[in-house]
């Protein structure tokens, strides 16, 4: 009788059992080997993501764009208090929209509310939101369920200090800088047991190995320009 | 045969003042008497028609206000709006509310259903109202005034069983009727009409016409208005910006009623707010879209008005709505959902709370220096589309930051460039650089440039 009346929030992914696979509406991380990581093969759609880091700059960041890259729709994303400024071209050249792209500032007394509302919206499909160490667990516990009832993801970005206090975040990762990319150990996710640490490498493989001829020629047309 | 139905508010004058009256001995009073009072100051032994003085005795915490004929006007005429959506002729009459209801009951089911969904209505809004119908207004008051309401097959034969003394005619009249010996409405219809007309006077012939339905009275029929401009006024001052969100959802209710009327949607709200000290306060708020539903026109209302503190208490507060514009069906796509309502209250919410520049939208402008290519505004302009580009960085510096005369130093190693960026003749802000992607203290990749004029170096970006 209980497993029935239980049945409806286990389907729509909002209970779930801790030893348990449960199936949960996801969007591609854009790493395999992240994925495979994640209960039902990669981020939750509508659920709030912590990534406790030191690094605010470069592993969220290319996470979040990996997963919008490989699955976009006609809704708004938002980076909220992104810790410079977003770079349009790049967000062009990663394929998103820009015209549906919120950047919003706003001050550590509004955050709570501003995350609610946008992640609350409809019309957002990801979120984004840097300097969110002020959040207490209650106000993580409303934006966890505005995630639900706007199917919005939000992803939070968090000090490594934070790890040791309970969060109603559903899903929780730490990212570490590595030489080669960044090292991420999901600790916390619906469904499942901790999983060890795995490294993703970086993106920048143009950079590291650029075309002997280009920069050469490079090297040589501006080296006056150098020393 | 035409139907009408005739409202009465009980508490009209006390209901005017804008405050529930449910919990406090409130009276109105004119000329130094009592006009209507609260159940509380009923309770206490204050009645209507009794002297001020003699109220004041028997209740000392009895708050008295003067009765404001504007005011109970104000109120009908809100009323008035309200009905509007039953019927489209509703006439204010007697201090109270005629509707025209036999074109109505194809709508909302009979006369017993429509009494029920005017009662819920006026419930929902904590009006307490009293209606029967008729033929004529005066029949349909009359059974007002007796607490009946007959079914329709029924209004003749109720009729004749009421007492002469229920007529609204002068006492003279009424002691003339009874001293030629009717006891009842239906003695006087059984005598001959001409014996009646001739003995009786001709304005107390005609309202008994009108009650029995022979008679129309003349009615001018409500529109609404032009231009919504509604106030609350408070029977005490309030100090709290907190205490005015009942009455701003109150105005906002009758507000998004009366868009809805009209076919209409708003993106300009106005309101006023008038302080003890007879200072007024205006707040100008512009929507980013048209909005037409309570939550569109309270949600940024409230956000702005929250931020407002009252130096004296608030004694009323108003809305105005001057521009309105055709509102347009909600899209709604077969397989998609689009969330252009959502997106616009979003934002309305937003830009309420934090402020016209809070939200930014990344822009690509036709320039080949990044820091004009690249825009954050709050305008939804152009973009342009993407040349074939070299990989940008994620993370731009507004400004750039000087790193001297050699990236090394700072920490930099050149790893792959350069990309010649030399533009802005035109705009005397020339740009002559050279770009490269470098390697920050073997962790993070940099975008940094050489500005060729001045030799120095500056780092524009980040890749990660």
């Amino acid at each position: 009788m209980k497993t029935n009346l239980l049945r409806p929030l286990f389907d729509a992914g909002k209970l779930w059992q801790g030893n348990t696979e449960t199936t949960i509406e996801v969007t591609d991380t854009g790493f395999p080997e992240l994925n495979a990581q994640l209960c039902s093969q990669g981020w939750p759609a509508h659920m709030l993501i912590e990534f406790l880091t030191n690094d605010c700059f470069s592993a969220p960041i290319q996470c979040a764009l990996a997963t919008w890259r490989s699955q976009q729709d006609a809704r708004w994303i938002a980076f909220v208090n992104p810790p410079l400024t977003p770079c349009t071209e790049r967000l062009m050249q990663e394929g998103i929209d820009t015209e549906k792209v919120d950047i919003i500032d706003v001050a550590n007394d509004q955050l709570a509310w501003c995350l609610e509302q946008i992640t609350l919206a409809e019309s957002t499909r990801s979120v984004i939101a840097w300097e969110t160490g002020t959040l207490t667990s209650t106000q993580l516990r409303r934006l966890q369920l505005a995630c639900q009832r706007g199917h919005t993801q939000l992803f939070l970005i968090r000090q490594p200090a934070h790890r040791h206090q309970a969060s109603p975040a559903p899903v929780r990762a730490k990212i570490d800088p590595s030489v080669t990319g960044f090292e991420i150990t999901i600790f916390k996710q619906p469904g499942t047991n901790a999983r060890p640490p795995i490294v993703i490498p970086s993106e920048l493989s143009w950079v590291r190995k650029p075309h002997p001829a280009q920069r050469v020629t490079c090297v040589k047309h501006d080296s006056s320009g150098l020393h | 045969m035409v139907i009408y139905a005739y409202l009465k508010f009980p508490n009209l004058l006390l209901d005017a003042q804008g405050v529930s009256h449910h919990n406090e001995c409130v009276a109105i009073h004119q000329q130094g008497h009592i006009m209507q009072c609260s159940e509380l100051a009923l309770a206490a032994g204050v009645i209507p028609g009794m002297t001020l003085s003699m109220a004041m005795t028997l209740c000392p915490k009895l708050l008295t206000k003067a009765y404001q004929a504007d005011a109970e006007r104000r109120l009908l005429h809100r009323l008035a709006l309200w009905a509007y959506q039953y019927s489209h002729q509703v006439a204010i009459w007697n201090k109270g509310l005629c509707i025209e209801v036999s074109k109505s009951k194809s709508l909302f089911g009979d006369l017993a259903e429509l009494t029920q969904t005017l009662k819920n209505a006026a419930a929902s809004r904590s009006f307490q109202i009293q209606l029967a119908f008729g033929y004529t207004p005066e029949m349909a008051a009359l059974f007002v005034q007796e607490g009946l309401r007959p079914k329709e097959n029924a209004f003749h034969k109720t009729l004749s069983r009421i007492a002469i003394d229920a007529a609204t005619i002068p006492r003279e009249q009424i002691k003339r009727l009874k001293n030629m010996g009717f006891r009842t409405i239906g003695d006087y219809f059984s005598a001959p009409s001409r014996a009646r007309q001739a003995r009786i006077h001709q304005d107390t012939f005609l309202y008994f016409d009108a009650i029995a339905g022979r008679h129309q009275t003349p009615l001018s029929w409500f529109s609404p208005p032009p231009v919504f401009d509604q106030s609350i006024e408070f029977l005490r001052g309030l100090e709290s910006i907190d205490m005015l969100k009942f009455p701003i959802n109150r105005l906002t209710q009758d507000a998004a009623h009366w868009l809805k009327q009209r076919l209409c949607a708003t993106s300009q709200l106005r309101w006023e707010i008038t302080l003890e000290n007879r200072n007024s306060h205006h707040l100008k708020i512009s929507l980013n879209h048209p909005v037409n539903s309570i939550a569109g026109i309270a949600d940024p209302s409230w956000l702005q008005l929250e931020k407002f503190f009252p130096e004296s208490p608030m004694t009323s507060i108003r809305l105005i709505i001057q521009q309105v514009h055709q509102a347009s069906p909600q899209k709604r796509d077969l397989f998609i959902q689009i969330h252009d309502t959502d997106r616009s209250q979003l934002l309305d919410r937003l830009t309420a709370r934090l402020g016209k520049g809070c939200i930014k939208t990344p822009r690509r402008l036709q320039d080949p220096r990044p820091e004009y290519a690249n825009q954050l505004d709050n305008n939804n302009g152009n973009t342009y589309p993407l040349p074939n580009l070299p990989p940008r960085p994620i993370w731009l510096l507004d400004p750039p930051e000087s790193l001297g005369s050699s990236p090394e130093k700072a920490g930099h190693t050149l790893l792959q460039g350069p990309e010649r960026i030399e533009s802005g003749w035109w705009d005397f802000e020339p740009a002559c650089r050279r770009y490269w992607v470098c390697l920050f203290q073997h962790t993070r990749i940099s975008w940094i440039f050489q500005d060729q004029h001045s030799k120095s170096w500056w780092l524009a970006g980040w890749f990660t």
